[in-house]
């Protein structure tokens, strides 16, 4: 069985990470993962789990207070910034867009990190300009102008970019946070088929417990700056660890095949739990 | 767009190039003599090498359109890097206090006497390169005691301590006698005054290595404009580009302040003007900004000679007033420019 402890070809490990933001309170880890390519990671947890910080850390944009992430054989802190950029692919929460940009522009953005000397694109980016949008559906509204999409067209054309980077790790931060429904699953739905075609490792961090389950192979679930459960999507994802951490109650349903994770009442005690984690972690 | 970009580069270039070209061209043609455009350019070919009309054309103001050339650019380019490294329509040169502490070192260096020059620098510039530098250092302190060096804490902090130079201005110029009040407040309105090439070779090596740096910097801000933390995720040294682009431009605009005195408006318009146009894409918009800053600031120079001529010639009285200064004819020309700029950005 796949999981994600398995330690051979991973592309990205992180061995017992650490992380705390100078004087604050919140301190991340210790945190080790193995993340490999053509698998999605759900990354899940409530407010100021640490899953943002998590995802950060994996991009190369802050660095552990302890321990290591390693891209490969290699640290990721010996990568050159642009060298890092072509393996790994971090999409932040609100990516914003330049009035007038067009959609094409913005993805052509994505092509950064394998800029040559030249100072305009080449064939090569052209290319895989053109495939990215193909690939996320966004070729119709190439040449229309960023602040007329609708979110969840102008979210699929940051996704493009994304792609655009060529990217081996793809990372997304509540790609989902601001989307109606059918834009929810769209997106998703994307991810599912990208993480599988192009062989990508795909982290994600979302609050939709049931997308996760729905389309991630793995969850890693954060409890105050601790990993509370982490392995395939259907060990973790359960009532009995998902209660303990939300402090909300959970039932499943049987659908269709599929089971569904349906959120009950507040459980009374659970302030009290999460004071409990705060002073243990904080 | 990928393949548009090119093409539009390449008309940004030609059109902004054409206007400068034009520029530079009328420029030894006009001026409150009369020396016509076809004298002006006879007399460089002339036999005669110290004619009337070769002086006033080629000694007087052909160094003075090169001045506001350079004075135009430099301020058109910082102003358009300054936009997006504060995140701010309104972010220039001056509203972050940058040119205002150049301002008030110069200004001290004038009162003080101390006009020379040091290994090629003339004082002045030192001067006011000081002030910026002062300013800067007060205003990145500042910053960092809120994490981030650029955004709006940065902005705010800039526009107060502004306020203080300039109110350290007035006290200084409030101490000198009336001649010396004159020059000070003929100073601070802007002068691209001039005579031969001596201070242009003098601005040159302040100016143009920051300028190439902040052209280099084209493609991080691209990535910049779209969020420091996805520029980052791209590769860009994000913390680096700042403070580079940031000293860059406190370099060239403060070299500017100290030979030009404070003229506002350029960087502000100028490069909205190169956005609405020509779009986002910075590789476009910074050399567009500089072919337009230049142009603006000659064509402004030109009104500063022409206008107290028209004036006179419809009142029918005889004209003494010499050029106007070179920030009134900015901001006339700048602010209903930029107020109709504002109206078409609704719609």
């Amino acid at each position: 069985m796949k999981t994600v402890t398995k330690t051979d070809h991973a592309i990205i490990q992180l061995r017992g990470v650490r992380f705390g933001y100078g004087t604050s309170r919140m301190f991340l880890g210790p945190i080790d993962l193995h993340i490999q390519r053509s698998r999605m990671l759900a990354v899940v947890g409530p407010n100021g789990a640490g899953k943002s910080t998590l995802l950060r850390l994996i991009a190369g944009l802050i660095k552990p207070g302890a321990g290591d992430v390693r891209s490969g054989d290699a640290p990721l802190d010996s990568l050159p910034p642009r060298e890092r950029a072509r393996h790994i692919t971090f999409l932040p929460q609100k990516p914003v867009a330049p009035a007038a940009t067009s959609a094409m522009e913005i993805v052509s953005l994505g092509r950064h990190p394998h800029r040559k000397f030249g100072l305009f694109e080449s064939a090569t980016d052209r290319i895989t300009v053109e495939r990215s949008m193909e690939q996320t559906g966004t070729t119709p509204f190439a040449s229309r102008r960023m602040d007329t999409l609708s979110g969840g067209e102008a979210q699929r054309v940051h996704l493009a970019a994304a792609l655009a980077q060529q990217p081996k790790v793809l990372l997304l931060d509540e790609p989902t946070a601001e989307l109606d429904l059918r834009f929810q699953l769209q997106i998703f739905e994307l991810l599912r088929e990208l993480t599988d075609r192009e062989k990508l490792a795909t982290i994600v961090v979302t609050h939709d417990l049931n997308l996760a389950r729905r389309f991630s192979d793995d969850a890693l679930l954060l409890s105050a700056g601790h990993v509370a459960a982490m392995g395939p999507t259907e060990t973790v994802l359960v009532p009995e660890t998902l209660e303990a951490v939300y402090g909300v109650g959970f039932k499943t349903a049987e659908c269709e095949n599929q089971t569904w994770l349906l959120a009950q009442n507040p459980i009374e005690d659970a302030s009290s739990t999460i004071i409990d984690d705060l002073g243990t972690f904080g | 767009m990928a393949g548009v970009s090119k093409k539009t580069f390449a008309i940004a270039m030609i059109v902004c190039g054409f206007v400068l070209a034009v520029m530079i061209l009328i420029g030894p043609g006009i001026g409150r003599q009369d020396v016509g455009i076809i004298d002006a350019w006879r007399s460089l070919f002339d036999s005669e090498p110290n004619s009337i009309h070769y002086s006033i054309a080629w000694q007087l103001r052909f160094p003075r359109t090169l001045k506001a050339l350079l004075a135009g650019s430099v301020l058109a380019l910082c102003g358009a890097v300054f936009q997006t490294l504060f995140r701010n329509p309104l972010a220039t040169p001056y509203t972050v206090g940058i040119a205002s502490g150049a301002s008030l070192g110069a200004l001290i260096c004038y009162k003080l006497h101390w006009v020379t020059t040091i290994l090629g620098i003339s004082s002045v510039s030192i001067g006011a390169l000081t002030g910026a530098i002062g300013v800067l250092l007060v205003v990145l302190l500042l910053a960092r005691s809120t994490a981030r060096i650029t955004g709006n804490t940065l902005l705010l902090a800039g526009v107060t301590i502004g306020f203080f130079c300039s109110g350290m201005m007035m006290f200084i110029t409030s101490l000198a006698d009336v001649s010396e009040t004159h020059k000070t407040v003929r100073w601070l309105m802007g002068t691209l005054d001039t005579y031969g090439h001596v201070e242009l070779s003098m601005l040159l090596p302040l100016t143009i290595p920051p300028c190439l740096l902040l052209l280099w910097f084209a493609r991080d801000l691209n990535q910049y404009s779209v969020g420091s933390e996805l520029a980052a995720a791209r590769g860009v040294r994000v913390e680096r580009l700042e403070i580079l682009a940031i000293i860059a431009g406190s370099l060239a605009v403060s070299a500017i302040v100290s030979m030009c005195g404070p003229i506002g408006f350029v960087g502000l318009i100028i490069p909205h003007l190169v956005r609405l146009a020509f779009g986002f894409d910075h590789r476009i918009v910074l050399p567009a900004s500089i072919l337009l800053g230049g142009s603006f600031l000659i064509g402004c120079d030109f009104l500063t000679a022409l206008a107290p001529h028209w004036y006179g010639q419809l009142t029918h009285t005889a004209t003494t007033t010499a050029r106007l200064p070179i920030g009134v004819m900015t901001a006339i020309v700048g602010t209903p420019v930029f107020l109709i700029l504002l109206c078409s950005r609704r719609s």
